[in-house]
């Protein structure tokens, strides 16, 4: 019974954030290995996010200018509905018979830019970084840490807020120290992406493929991305190719580049 | 992150700012999208949207806005969906979507969450006062020293007490009268 208890007390540190970082990856492992623990952590979340609903729903129901927040949404909601209407109004237009031949005519032009003229446009990896790449942000990252991961959390927050020369100096440091983590490995990686080191960017996420598991398919995503900057994309698209499998955001993200490097 | 710091780091496109809008209100649109015929690609759709929306109108020279974002921008993400749903029964779409939702869903299911919900925050309101700033603070990811000191109390002691307030809070959910009916019926719940 006081097993269960200590297991409670550690599902609700970590649900609300209160774990030191070492302590979240233990955790973590713990959950994998142990179904009763899966199962009360999995109801307790169901609790603490149901409950997050409730409050920001009540918030807003409280909120004393709500109704000037309805109007400024209506607003916003303007520019949609004035192309609904255009299309009402396209319907009912005495040039409908041109307009209906219109993605006739579309289509054939989209047909010669493919045989003739697509090349010119096709994106190039540079481009496909830019329409792709954001720096990376997780809440999960901004811990309340103890004072053994003050300096690793340090440099979490100066990429936070983009000071990415500070978060490079902290991260090699560490890595001097030999206090050197997945996270830290990760973060070292994004600081020389978002620096525009690219080459750096590339060594530090395959070392750490090569030596870490956990982060796997966020290091594959951003390590697939300083490929396409680096200009191989063989490389980027076999990443992403592997990503692809992957159920999150990551995986979305990975199918739709894929498909866009496939067609080049 | 308070009203202001979130309204400024909007404006400056701050990814911390997104990143917080995203934790904090995302749910409540998928929430509201799912149980109103959406899918989760409409959920992420609708709030993508919605955050446009929202910076449109942040961006503005010399709004004065009184309401809190959180507000407006449920408040847009709301209209979109339901202008979406529009469109989509102009397009003779929406019959197949609805009945393809009906085909795959539980209504029951639905149902209960409802009912899960509302016996959580009726649960809620019977914690005291200092109990429910303390979760609700924690909701907001509102750094643990800043809520201590509200209190007058150590950051230790307050993950303590935030420990007990969630304890408490199972227990009254336990003990609530709705609750049994709804693991009489075999619904997993805390």
């Amino acid at each position: 019974m006081k097993g269960e208890e200590e297991k409670i007390h550690q599902i609700i540190e970590y649900i609300y954030n209160d774990m030191s970082v070492e302590d979240r990856k233990i955790f973590e492992k713990r959950l994998d290995e142990d179904p009763w623990l899966m199962d009360q952590y999995k109801r307790h979340l169901a609790m603490v996010e149901n409950l997050k609903i409730s409050s920001v729903l009540d918030e807003i129901e409280n909120d004393p200018f709500k109704d000037e927040a309805h109007l400024l949404a209506e607003e916003a909601l303007e520019k949609h509905r004035v192309s609904t209407t255009e299309e009402s109004v396209v319907q009912d237009h005495p040039a409908r018979n041109i307009i209906k031949i219109l993605p006739w005519l579309a289509l054939a032009a989209v047909l010669l830019i493919g045989l003739f003229i697509k090349p010119l446009f096709q994106p190039t990896g540079d481009k496909l970084f830019n329409r792709f790449y954001e720096p990376f942000y997780s809440a999960s990252f901004t811990y309340r840490g103890t004072d053994d991961t003050r300096k690793k959390v340090e440099g979490i927050q100066s990429y936070m807020n983009k000071d990415f020369k500070a978060s490079i100096k902290i991260f090699q440091d560490l890595k001097e120290d030999e206090i050197f983590t997945a996270e830290t490995s990760f973060f070292l990686g994004l600081s020389y992406l978002a620096e525009g080191d690219y080459k750096k960017a590339e060594i530090t996420f395959r070392e750490h493929l090569d030596t870490y598991s956990g982060l796997d398919p966020e290091v594959k995503w951003y390590l697939g991305l300083t490929y396409l900057k680096l200009g191989e994309d063989d490389k980027a698209k076999r990443l992403f190719e592997e990503l692809s499998d992957f159920p999150g955001s990551f995986g979305k993200k990975a199918r739709r580049i894929t498909k866009i490097l496939s067609k080049e | 992150m308070n009203e202001a710091e979130l309204i400024l780091g909007i404006k400056s496109r701050d990814n911390v700012a997104f990143a917080y809008l995203r934790s904090q209100f995302f749910p409540v649109i998928r929430h509201y999208v799912l149980n109103n015929s959406g899918r989760m690609e409409d959920a992420e759709d609708v709030f993508e949207e919605g955050v446009v929306s929202l910076i449109e109108i942040l961006d503005r020279p010399n709004l004065e806005m009184k309401s809190k974002v959180s507000t407006l921008l449920v408040s847009i993400c709301r209209n979109y969906w339901l202008l979406v749903l529009e469109k989509q029964r102009a397009a003779n779409n929406y019959q197949y979507r609805h009945n393809e939702n009906l085909e795959s869903e539980d209504f029951s299911d639905e149902l209960d969450e409802e009912v899960y919900r509302n016996i959580l925050w009726q649960s809620f309101g019977l914690l005291k006062d200092e109990c429910r700033y303390i979760l609700r603070a924690y909701f907001k990811e509102i750094p643990v020293k800043e809520i201590a000191d509200i209190f007058g109390y150590s950051p230790g002691y307050l993950k303590k007490k935030k420990f007990y307030c969630h304890k408490h809070l199972v227990q009254l959910v336990s003990e609530h009268p709705d609750y049994k009916k709804l693991t009489d019926a075999d619904v997993l719940l805390v």
